[in-house]
C-alpha cells in the first residue's frame, strides 16, 4: 500500500521525478568518470615510475632506503640471486649496482647516477631496452659500452660513439676512473630520469668499482603485482633477516603521497558540487511535499501516522536514486572503461607535467568496480538525506493543520 | 510602486521561511565553499610563483644567448661590472643577484649525487628576495672566511648532511680541466623549487670563482623590478641596450606556472558555472512553485487592475533577495575561511613529502583577491536571472479570469 | 455605461462551442445598485466580468461615459480598472503577506494617494465596516466573513465609479451576508458608488433596487 502510494507519487510529479532523477544520474555519472579519470592519470604516472625503471619491488639491506650509500651493500649478491631463483612467485628479478659519478663529454661535466645492470635481465625487467631512441641496447658482452639518456647526452653534447670519461668512487672509497664509448641513447618520457641517469653492464662495472658479487638491490617482477604488500611480505619470510623485500607503494612513497594530495583537492574541489546538489535535491522534495500536504493531511486524517508518512517518503527518494544511480553508475562505468581501452589524448599534457612524471599525451582513466561502487553509493547516501529535512518538517503538521494549509 | 513591489516580495520570502532558507544555505555555503578553493588554489600558485621569483628568477634574468641551452661556462656573462653599470641606470631595477654556477658532482664519504654549484653573495641574495627566510638549519652565513656552503634541503636529506658536515664538489672549471673543492655546511634552505631544492649548494662568489678559474664572470644576472606593469617595458629597454644577451622574464623561464595559473583559472570559472546553473535549478524549483501556489492570489491583483509590471517586479525582487542574501552570507563566510587561512594558513605537514613533489610548502596560505567576490557576485546573479525566466513565463500566460474562477492552468 | 450588441462565444468554431451571452444590450446609470441574476451557467459571472473588463466580449462594445472601453487595450484597460472599478470576488481575495490595514490601503497606495490620507481612509472605511481592531492582523487570522468586509474596504477605498461583486455573499451565513449588503448599500448612498453583482442569493436580490435576470445567455427580465 504504501509503496503503491510512493510509486503513483513520483508518476503524478513528473517534474520533480525528472529534475531529481536528471540531477542525480548526472552527478553520479560525473563523479565516476571524474574520479576515474583522476585515478587513471594518477595510476599513469605512477605505473610509468614503476615500470620505466623502478620495478615492483625491490630487495636490499635493511638501512638502505635510508642511507643508500656504499655502507648498506648486498655483500654477497649470489646468495641472494639463490633465493630469488627458487620462489615461484617471481617472474623474473636481477641485480643493480647504482652509483653516481661524474660523467665528463669533451667540455662539459654532469653529475649522474650510474648504474650496472644485467642487459638481458633487465630487458624483461624495465623500459630501459624499448626505450632506445638512438645506437643499441646493451648486451651481456659489452665491455666500456655505456647506454645514457637523451637529456643527459644532450647536457653532455655528446651522440652515438662519444667518449665519456668516468671519474667515481670504488666501494673501498678509492677513486675509480675509466673511459666510456657511448653505444646508445634512450629516452623514456621521466624527465628527470632521461637528464640523470647512464647505464653499464654490471659484469664490467664490478671490474670499475671493485663491486664484484655485490649489488645495492635486486629489482623484483612477481608474477602477479596486483597485491603488492601480500607478496612482498611472502619473500620477506624467505630472506635472511637483514633484507627486506619493498614494494613498490614505499619505493615511490612520495609519489604515491604526491597522489594522494592530488586526489584529496580533487575530491575538495567536487564536494562543493556535491553540497549544491544535496541542496537542490532536497529543495525540490521540500517543495514537492509541500504542494501536497492537503493531500497529506488527508492521509493523515484517514489514520496514517507519521512514520507511515516518513516511509512513503523515503520510498519515493529509494526508487527515485536507485533509478538514476544505477543508470548514472552504468554510464559512468561504461565511459570509465572506454577510455581505459581508449585512452583520451590531450596534446602538450606530458609536456607540461614532466617535472611530475606524466610520459604520455594519453591518459587513460581507471576502471574500477570498487572505486565505481563507492562513488554510486556516495550520491546515493546523499540522496537518501536530502529527504529527511523535508520530512521531518511536514509531519511537525497535525494532520487538521496540513488539511487547511493552502 | 516599487517599493510596494519591494515590501511583497520582503514578506512572501519570510512567508516561506523554511524554503528560503535552504536556498540561501545553498547559495552561501556553495559559494564561501568555491571562494575558499579559489583563494587556496590562488594562493599555491601565488606561493610558487613567488618563491621562485625570489630564489631564482627575479623578475628578468640575464643570460647569454647561449648559456640556457648549454649550460657551459664558455657562455658566460662577462665582465658583470659593465653589464652591472648599464643596469644602475634603469631606475625600475630595485636590486640584482649575479650568479655564477656549474654542475658537477657533490659527495660525501659514502654516496654521491648530481648537483649543481652556484657562486652568489649573501647580502645580496637578501636584498633581492629575503634568501635568509628560506634557511630551515643552520645560519645564512659562508662562515668567517667564507668557505662554508648553504645547501638545499632534499639534496641534505639524500646525502645525510647535517650542520658543520663536509662535503666535496667536483666539477670542470673554464679550462676543462676536472677539480674538486670541500665545504663544510653552515645553513640548510627549502625554497619549494625543486631545481635548488634537491640540486644545489650555495657558495661564496669569491670562493666559486677561484674555483672555477674566473674573473669578473656570472652565468645568470636576476633584476627585481619594482611594479609589475613595468616588467615588460623595462625587458624592452635591456634588449635594446644590451643586444648581445638574452633577457627574460620569469613567465617566459617557467612557462609551466602561467600555464597553471590558466589551468586554474579555467578550473575555477568552470566550477562556478556547473555550480552555479545547479543552483539556479534550486533557486528555480522554489520560484516556480511559489508562483504556482499563489497563482490565485496573483490573478486578484491582477484584476483590481495592478499593473503586470508590478507582480513581475515582485517575482524577480523575491529572487534577488534570496540571491543577494545568499550572496552576502555566502561572501562573508568565505571571507572569513579565507581570512583564517591566508593568516594561519593550512597545515598538511603529514603530506608533506607529497606536497614537495608539487614544490609546495606543507603550510597552504592562501590568497584574497577583490575580484573573486566580483566573480562570485555575478555568478549569483545569473543565477538568479536564469531561475526566475520560467516562472515569469507562467505568469505572464496567466489569464486572470481563469484562476478566479477556479480554472486553474 | 452601455452596452451594445455584447455576444460572447467560448470555444469559437470548435465541437465545444458554447454560446455564454448573445445579444445584450443594457444600459447602467450612476449610482444603481443592480443584481445579475439567473442559475449557474446563465452567463452572469461572464457578463460581469466583461463589465470590469477581466474577460473581452466576442463581439459588441461597452461604452463609459461616452468612450469605447471594449476596444481599449489590455494595459489600458487595467489602468481603468485600478482607477475606475472595485472588484469584489467570493473568497481568497487578499494578498496574504499584508495586515488588512495594507490590504485596504493597497490600491490607493498603487494610484499614488498620500500616505495621510491613505490611512484616514483605512480608519474611516474600518469604522463603517467595524474591523477597527483587525486592522493589524493578517488574512490568515481572522474569519472569512471579515475577510469580505476587508475586501470590501478594499474594492471602495479609492472611490471607484463602479463597484463589481461576484457572488460575495456566496461563502458567507446569512448574518455576514446581511451586514455585507448593509455596508455596501451604505456606501451606495454616501457615495453615490454604482454597485452591480452577479449573485442568485436571495437576500442580495431582495437588496437590490434592479434585478436583471440572464437565462442561456440572454435578458429575460430587467426590472
Amino acid at each position: 500500500m504504501r509503496f503503491t502510494l510512493a510509486l503513483k507519487n513520483i508518476l503524478k510529479s513528473k517534474g520533480r521525478s525528472l529534475t531529481t532523477l536528471l540531477l542525480s544520474l548526472f552527478t553520479t555519472t560525473l563523479f565516476i568518470v571524474y574520479v576515474a579519470f583522476m585515478d587513471g592519470s594518477h595510476h599513469q604516472i605512477i605505473k610509468s615510475s614503476v615500470e620505466i625503471y623502478t620495478g615492483y619491488a625491490h630487495v636490499n639491506l635493511k638501512g638502505y632506503r635510508d642511507e643508500s650509500d656504499y655502507g648498506n651493500l648486498i655483500e654477497d649478491a649470489s646468495s641472494i640471486d639463490e633465493i630469488l631463483r627458487n620462489d615461484t612467485s617471481i617472474k623474473t628479478y636481477a641485480p643493480r649496482f647504482e652509483t653516481y659519478a661524474l660523467l665528463s663529454g669533451d667540455e662539459k661535466s654532469v653529475g649522474s647516477m650510474i648504474v650496472g645492470i644485467i642487459p638481458s635481465k633487465e630487458e624483461k625487467l624495465s623500459k630501459l631496452a624499448s626505450s632506445l631512441s638512438k645506437g643499441e641496447y646493451l648486451n651481456d658482452n659489452d665491455t666500456n659500452a655505456i647506454y645514457i639518456g637523451i637529456k643527459l647526452a644532450e647536457r653532455l653534447k655528446i651522440t652515438i660513439g662519444s667518449q665519456i670519461a668516468m671519474v667515481g668512487s670504488s666501494i673501498d672509497y678509492s677513486i675509480a676512473a675509466d673511459i666510456f664509448t657511448v653505444k646508445g641513447i634512450f629516452k623514456t618520457g621521466l624527465f628527470d630520469f632521461d637528464a640523470q641517469s647512464a647505464f653499464v653492464n654490471k659484469s664490467y662495472l664490478d671490474s670499475v668499482i671493485l663491486s664484484d658479487n655485490k649489488a645495492t638491490y635486486f629489482t623484483v617482477d612477481f608474477q602477479n603485482n596486483d597485491h603488492i604488500n601480500k607478496v612482498t611480505s611472502a619473500l620477506q619470510a624467505k630472506l635472511p633477516s637483514q633484507y627486506e623485500a619493498v614494494g613498490w607503494d614505499s619505493l615511490l612513497s612520495s609519489l604515491v603521497q604526491a597522489m594522494l594530495v592530488d586526489s584529496i583537492f580533487g575530491y575538495i574541489s567536487i564536494s562543493i558540487f556535491f553540497l549544491v546538489i544535496f541542496f537542490v535535491v532536497m529543495i525540490f522534495s521540500y517543495v514537492n511535499i509541500y504542494t501536497r500536504t492537503r493531500e497529506i493531511g488527508l492521509l493523515r486524517a484517514l489514520g496514517l501516522t507519521s512514520k507511515d508518512i516518513f516511509i512513503i517518503l523515503f520510498i519515493e527518494i529509494l526508487l527515485l536514486a536507485t533509478v538514476a544511480v544505477s543508470i548514472g553508475a552504468i554510464i559512468g562505468g561504461v565511459i570509465a572503461h572506454h577510455y581505459e581501452l581508449q585512452p583520451i589524448v590531450i596534446d602538450g599534457i606530458a609536456e607540461m607535467y614532466k617535472d611530475y612524471g606524466l610520459v604520455s599525451d594519453e591518459v587513460p582513466m581507471h576502471f574500477d568496480l570498487f572505486t565505481i561502487t563507492w562513488n554510486a553509493l556516495t550520491i546515493f547516501i546523499l540522496n537518501l538525506l536530502a529527504i529527511v529535512y523535508p520530512a521531518l518538517k511536514i509531519n511537525k503538521l497535525t494532520a487538521t493543520e496540513a488539511m487547511r494549509y493552502v | 510602486m516599487y517599493k510596494i513591489a519591494k515590501h511583497l516580495a520582503w514578506l512572501s520570502l519570510w512567508r516561506r521561511k523554511s524554503r528560503s532558507i535552504m536556498v540561501i544555505l545553498m547559495i552561501a555555503l556553495s559559494l564561501s565553499g568555491l571562494l575558499a578553493i579559489q583563494g587556496l588554489y590562488d594562493g599555491m600558485i601565488t606561493h610558487m610563483i613567488n618563491t621562485t621569483i625570489r630564489s631564482d628568477s627575479g623578475e628578468i634574468s640575464l643570460y647569454t644567448k647561449e648559456y640556457r641551452l648549454h649550460k657551459s661556462l664558455a657562455y658566460k656573462l662577462s665582465p658583470v661590472s659593465k653589464i652591472e653599470e648599464k643596469l644602475s641606470k634603469i631606475k625600475e631595477i630595485i636590486s640584482h643577484s649575479v650568479r655564477l654556477q656549474q654542475e658537477g658532482l657533490i659527495a660525501t664519504a659514502h654516496k654521491s649525487l648530481g648537483a649543481n654549484i652556484k657562486g652568489i653573495s649573501l647580502e645580496k641574495e637578501r636584498d633581492f628576495g629575503n634568501f635568509d627566510t628560506f634557511i630551515t638549519q643552520g645560519d645564512y652565513s659562508f662562515g668567517k672566511h667564507k668557505k662554508e656552503a648553504l645547501i638545499g634541503a632534499t639534496l641534505a636529506k639524500k646525502l645525510h648532511l647535517d650542520i658543520g658536515s663536509r662535503v666535496v664538489f667536483t666539477a670542470q672549471d673554464a679550462d676543462a680541466e676536472i677539480n674538486a673543492i670541500s665545504f663544510r655546511i653552515s645553513g640548510i634552505f627549502k625554497t619549494g623549487n625543486p631545481a635548488l631544492d634537491e640540486y644545489t649548494v650555495f657558495v661564496s662568489m669569491e670562493k666559486i670563482s677561484t674555483f672555477l678559474n674566473l674573473k669578473e664572470s656570472a652565468t645568470q644576472i636576476a633584476l627585481r623590478i619594482q611594479n609589475t606593469e613595468q616588467i615588460k617595458q623595462v625587458q624592452k629597454k635591456l634588449q635594446t641596450m644590451l643586444p648581445e644577451l638574452e633577457i627574460l622574464r620569469w613567465d617566459e623561464l617557467y612557462p609551466l606556472l602561467i600555464q597553471m595559473q590558466e589551468m586554474m583559472q579555467i578550473f575555477n570559472l568552470a566550477s562556478y558555472m556547473i555550480v552555479f546553473i545547479v543552483a539556479a535549478l534550486g533557486i528555480f524549483g522554489v520560484m516556480l512553485v511559489s508562483v504556482l501556489e499563489r497563482l490565485r492570489e496573483f490573478s486578484i491583483m491582477l484584476a483590481i487592475g495592478t499593473p503586470y509590471k508590478m507582480v513581475r517586479n515582485q517575482i524577480l525582487l523575491e529572487a534577488t533577495f534570496l540571491g543577494l542574501i545568499g550572496f552576502m552570507v555566502g561572501a562573508l563566510l568565505g571571507w572569513i575561511i579565507l581570512l583564517y587561512m591566508s593568516t594561519w594558513g593550512v597545515d598538511l605537514r603529514s603530506f608533506e613529502a607529497g606536497l614537495e613533489t608539487f614544490g609546495l610548502n606543507a603550510i597552504l596560505i592562501a590568497d584574497i583577491q577583490y575580484y573573486y567576490f566580483v566573480q562570485a557576485f555575478f555568478a549569483v546573479f545569473f543565477a538568479t536571472l536564469l531561475s526566475v525566466i520560467w516562472p515569469l513565463r507562467i505568469l505572464k500566460k496567466i489569464k486572470a479570469i481563469q484562476v478566479i474562477q477556479g480554472k486553474m492552468l | 455605461m452601455k452596452l451594445n450588441h455584447i455576444t460572447k462565444t467560448f470555444y469559437p468554431d470548435s465541437p465545444k462551442e458554447v454560446k455564454a451571452l448573445t445579444d445584450i444590450n443594457l444600459t447602467f446609470n450612476k449610482g444603481e445598485f443592480t443584481t445579475l441574476s439567473g442559475e449557474s451557467g446563465s452567463g452572469k459571472t461572464t457578463l460581469l466580468n466583461i463589465i470590469g473588463g477581466l474577460d473581452s466580449a466576442t463581439s459588441g462594445q461597452i461604452f463609459l461615459d461616452d468612450e469605447e472601453i471594449s476596444a481599449y487595450s489590455e494595459k489600458k484597460m487595467a489602468k481603468l480598472r485600478l482607477q475606475e472599478i472595485g472588484f469584489i470576488f467570493q473568497a481568497y481575495n487578499l494578498i496574504h503577506v499584508l495586515t488588512v490595514r495594507e490590504n485596504i490601503g493597497f490600491i490607493m497606495k498603487l494610484l499614488k494617494f498620500e500616505d495621510k490620507e491613505i490611512e484616514s481612509r483605512i480608519l474611516e472605511l474600518a469604522s463603517i465596516l467595524q474591523i477597527e481592531n483587525i486592522l493589524e492582523k493578517l488574512p490568515g487570522e481572522i474569519s472569512g466573513g471579515q475577510q469580505q468586509r476587508v475586501a470590501v474596504a478594499r474594492a471602495v477605498a479609492s472611490r471607484p465609479k463602479l463597484i463589481l461583486a461576484d457572488e460575495p455573499t456566496a461563502n458567507l451565513d446569512s448574518k455576514n451576508s446581511e451586514r455585507l449588503m448593509d455596508m455596501l448599500r451604505t456606501l451606495n448612498e454616501k457615495e453615490h458608488v454604482t454597485v452591480i453583482f452577479a449573485s442568485h442569493d436571495k437576500y442580495v436580490l431582495e437588496q437590490s433596487k434592479r434585478i436583471i435576470v440572464l437565462d442561456d445567455g440572454v435578458v429575460i427580465e430587467d426590472r
